[in-house]
This record gives C-alpha cells, sequence and structure tokens, in this order.
C-alpha cells in the first residue's frame, strides 16, 4: 500500500492563515481532507477545533467551511440565494444573522448582480465566490480552501483574498489554504508548509521561506558555439557535480539552469570559460524559487 | 418530464395490458382464470403503473452514482447534514407528485366500490411503502461505490420492479413454485401489495404486508447503514 502523507504535524493557532505548498501529487487535498473529515488516516491522530474530524461531529461541522475549488454544493439548476437559503436552515442560522452577513458577503465579493441567476449560469469565477459566501455565511472559526481561485481572473483572486484578510483580521477566522496560486500564499498566509511526496519539506513563517528562498539565485549557463554543445554541456555539468555537488533544474537545448546560493557564485564563476559559455544570473521571485525548490527535489 | 412520464411510460404499458388482457379474457371460460375479474385485471395495473412511478428510485440510484463518479460527495460530508436524510427529502418531493393519480384512484374507488378500507389502506402502504422504496433503492445506489457507472444497478432495479413487483403479472397468476419468492420478496410491497389490498383488502393480508414492511426495513436499513460505511471508507481512499 503507498502512504500518501508520512510524518505529517503541525498545529496551528487560531486566527492564524497556514498555505500548503507541494507539486502535484504532494499530498496537500489529501491533508485537507483529512482535516475537514472526509478521510480518515490510517494511523496517527488528528484533531481540529478539540475534535476528530473523521467523526464528522455536528458541531465541529457548524464550525468549519471547506471550498473545493472543482466542486460546488451549490444546486445547479437553483438560483444561488435559494441555495444559501437552504444552507441558512441547515447550519442553524437566525434570520438577523443571515441577511446581515449575506449583505457584506454580496458587497465585498461582488455578488449583487448573481444571486437570483441559477447556478449553472455562472461563470467559474462567479461560481467559486458564491461557494465562498456559502461557506462563510454560517461565520466558521475555520475554513479550508483548497485550489479556491483556480481558473479565476485577476479580479475575482484579488476580491477573494482581500475578503479573506478582512475575515481574518476582524473576525479571527482561521485559513487553511492550498493553491498552485503562490500569489494566493503569500497574499493571505504568514505561515506556510512545504509537502513533497507526502512530507513536510519546510514548516516555518512566510518570512522564514523568504529568506531561504532569497539565498539564492538562478544561473543560466548558455554555450556560445552552437556546435558541440552537448559535450560542452555535459563538461561544464561534470564541474558543477565535482566542485559543488550540484545538478542542474532543468536542461534545454545548449542551456543549463541552476540555482545556486549566493554564497557559492565567487567559486561557481571561476568554473567559467570565457568564450565558450554565456553566464545569467537572475534573483528569483517567490514563485520560481518555489519552482526551482520542486524541480531539484524530483531530481531527487 | 409529467407528460412523459404519463404519456410514454404510464399511458403506453396500460395500452399494452389493456390489449393483453381483454384478449385472455375473452378467449377464457368463466372461472378459469385465478386471481381477477376482467375490470379487476385492469384496475390492478392502473395501480401498479401509478405504484411504479410512486415508488421510483431510477433518479436516486442516478444522483448517489454521479455524486460518487464525480467526487461530489465531498461536498456534502463536510456539511453539518445526513447524506442519507438529504436523498430521503428530495426523493420524497419527487414523490409527492406521483402521490395525486393514486389519491384519484383511492378516491374513485372509496365512492363507486365497496367502501372505504381499500382506499385508505392503499393509500397507508402506499405512503409507508415508499420509505422501504427509498431505502432499497439506497442500498441499491450503493454499489457505484464499486462500479464505473450506475446503468446496471438501473437496469436491475427496473426489471426487479417490473417482475418481483408484480406490475408485469400479479402474484395469484405466477406457478406455485415461485409463488413464495413473489409473495416475500420487498418489491411486492411497493407496487403490487398496496393494489392487491385496495382490490380486496382484508386483514389478514393488511397484517401479512405489514409485517412484510417490518422485516424487511429492519434488514435493508441495517444493510444500508453497514454497507454506506464500508463505501465512505472506500470513497476516503480515493486521493488527489
Amino acid at each position: 500500500m503507498h502512504a500518501c502523507l508520512t510524518d505529517i504535524n503541525f498545529s496551528l493557532r487560531p486566527g492564524s492563515a497556514l498555505g500548503f505548498i507541494g507539486p502535484n501529487g504532494a499530498g496537500k487535498s489529501s491533508l485537507i481532507k483529512i482535516l475537514c473529515g472526509i478521510q480518515k488516516p490510517t494511523s496517527g491522530s488528528v484533531r481540529v477545533l478539540g475534535f476528530d474530524p473523521s467523526k464528522r461531529d455536528r458541531q465541529f461541522l457548524k464550525q468549519i467551511g471547506a471550498v473545493f475549488g472543482h466542486k460546488t454544493s451549490l444546486w445547479w439548476d437553483l438560483p444561488v440565494k435559494t441555495s444559501l437559503d437552504t444552507y441558512r436552515k441547515i447550519y442553524g442560522v437566525s434570520n438577523i444573522d443571515y441577511s446581515e452577513r449575506l449583505s457584506e458577503l454580496v458587497e465585498a465579493l461582488n455578488l449583487a448582480n448573481v444571486l437570483n441567476r441559477p447556478v449553472r449560469n455562472l461563470s467559474l469565477g462567479e461560481r467559486v465566490k458564491c461557494e465562498l459566501a456559502l461557506n462563510l455565511m454560517h461565520a466558521p472559526t475555520l475554513i479550508f480552501l483548497d485550489e479556491p481561485t483556480v481558473g479565476l481572473d485577476v479580479t475575482s483572486k484579488y476580491e477573494i483574498r482581500k475578503y479573506l484578510n478582512y475575515k481574518r483580521k476582524v473576525e479571527g477566522l482561521s485559513i487553511f489554504l492550498t493553491s498552485h496560486d503562490l500569489g494566493d500564499i503569500e497574499s493571505c498566509c504568514e505561515e506556510a508548509i512545504i509537502l513533497d511526496r507526502g512530507r513536510i519539506r519546510f514548516d516555518g513563517s512566510m518570512r522564514e521561506l523568504n529568506d531561504e528562498l532569497k539565498d539564492t539565485v538562478q544561473l543560466t549557463v548558455t554555450t556560445v558555439a552552437q556546435e558541440q554543445y552537448e559535450a560542452v554541456l555535459e563538461k561544464f555539468k561534470q564541474k558543477m557535480q565535482a566542485s559543488q555537488q550540484l545538478d542542474p533544474v532543468s536542461e534545454a537545448n545548449e542551456q543549463l539552469v541552476y540555482v545556486v546560493s549566493t554564497s557559492k557564485i565567487t567559486t561557481v564563476y571561476e568554473l567559467f570559460e570565457p568564450g565558450i559559455y554565456t553566464l545569467e544570473i537572475k534573483a528569483l521571485d517567490f514563485e520560481n524559487s518555489v519552482v526551482n525548490l520542486f524541480n531539484s527535489w524530483a531530481s531527487e | 418530464m409529467l407528460i412523459t412520464d404519463l404519456v410514454i411510460a404510464t399511458g403506453i404499458p396500460f395500452f399494452i395490458q389493456f390489449a393483453v388482457w381483454t384478449f385472455v379474457y375473452e378467449g377464457a371460460r368463466a372461472g378459469e382464470l385465478p386471481g381477477y375479474s376482467l375490470d379487476e385485471m385492469y384496475l390492478y395495473y392502473i395501480c401498479v403503473l401509478a405504484l411504479g412511478r410512486f415508488n421510483n428510485a431510477y433518479d436516486l440510484v442516478m444522483d448517489v452514482s454521479e455524486h460518487v463518479r464525480q467526487g461530489q460527495l465531498e461536498s456534502f460530508f463536510v456539511k453539518p447534514l445526513s447524506y442519507l436524510s438529504y436523498h430521503f427529502y428530495i426523493f420524497l418531493g419527487g414523490a409527492s407528485l406521483y402521490f395525486i393519480p393514486l389519491v384519484v384512484i383511492a378516491v374513485y374507488m372509496g365512492f363507486t366500490g365497496t367502501g372505504w378500507v381499500g382506499p385508505l389502506g392503499f393509500l397507508g402502504l402506499s405512503v409507508l411503502n415508499l420509505v422501504l422504496c427509498f431505502i432499497v433503492g439506497f442500498l441499491m445506489s450503493l454499489a457505484a461505490f464499486w462500479l464505473t457507472k450506475s446503468d446496471m444497478i438501473i437496469s436491475f432495479q427496473v426489471v426487479l420492479s417490473s417482475v418481483v413487483g408484480g406490475t408485469l403479472l400479479p402474484l395469484s397468476y405466477w406457478p406455485e413454485t415461485i409463488k413464495p419468492f413473489m409473495q416475500y420478496n420487498p418489491f411486492r410491497l411497493f407496487i403490487s401489495g398496496p393494489a392487491e389490498f385496495l382490490l380486496r383488502p382484508s386483514m389478514a393480508l393488511g397484517v401479512e404486508l405489514l409485517l412484510l414492511f417490518i422485516v424487511w426495513f429492519v434488514l435493508i436499513y441495517g444493510a444500508c447503514s453497514i454497507f454506506y460505511k464500508l463505501a465512505c471508507v472506500r470513497y476516503s481512499s480515493v486521493g488527489g
């Protein structure tokens, strides 16, 4: 049997926002499913808000919200408002609270024009925003967001990120977020966990993660002459491996890309032979740093 | 949908039954055919066709199957609602429209027949057995957790309702060797059982149907609970 998550151990303070980062198949969605009670771990213990999520206690479920970017809890052929009204009753929200929250959500997420339209007639962005509204309408303590901005335009992403940050600051909403759009994580989360093949590779604050990633630069080595580039690059690769124990994160025709620690730049520079290669060094942004990190792990 | 149901799913089968049984009774000598007179036979088919539409778990099986196949169950599992109850209320809502023909039949029989025991028992048994029909349908729909598509379950459900439920042939017309199976299977309860009570109401038949309901309800509800738990574990094993 294949274990999709191993040695996972972490906790989250109330009112914090934790982002899960990882390549496809890293176990992010499985972890979210375990945390919100959809899946039961084969071993270990999970406590969320003091409950065992796998028991799906009603009191626990009333305190959480869960948005899955690819799925919907709204009734496809009915107006959005009908779904919201129905869930109001399921969650036992009073009429006054419902009206107040709905007004706030409609304004913050720009939903005024979609409330009375059938879900099937909404764009993806509108649907996801309605899904978020549905999952925040009962004022949960904790919300799970699994790829909430997949396929959304920049405006919709901005509205969602802004509103989540507002809820966190004002009402102390705790957030678990997975997203392949690292902008979501950067904008909403103060803590991050990086998963790789079911194991935690990083667990700390976003500041720590940024500091760690800033220590590296991207180094692109390109051959000057097109003839015999394979042999030339192979020779360079061997030299890098021998002196720095570094492998390229990507190899294209006539080009090698490395992620190198800034402290090693001088040493690496000495390996270059003028006239044979050109060298480009650039600082990595957060997204590229993470991509390079994933690439380096993939080659392990 | 209602017109399709009334014209195609109900009207045409009734017309075929009408033609077949008129032909059969014309060629038979009085007393030769067991069970019902020709008029009772017409009424029986009106009842079972109406009951067949009322107690129909087709949509239930389709919905559960789609939820499983498309991974939509997750949206239900994180909400404070029971998946079984959710489908039960949807099922009740869907069936409520098809209760009208049953009321019309019962009222007609009440005013033109020998009394109100049959019609009231018919309505009571129909509503009671709606619950049984739901849990039988839900139990069958759970097969979607193990199968790729629901076609086979739906075909199975349609065949069982038609044949062993008594839509095609009343209980008294089956060979003696098969009769016990036809008499005590759960599909009889929500198809031919109420119709039999409407035509020939009796304390013995009422008690038989009620006891049958209790036994099957306990068994099938228990099976539903067990298989639902197994199914959820199986569903949970799907990652990504």
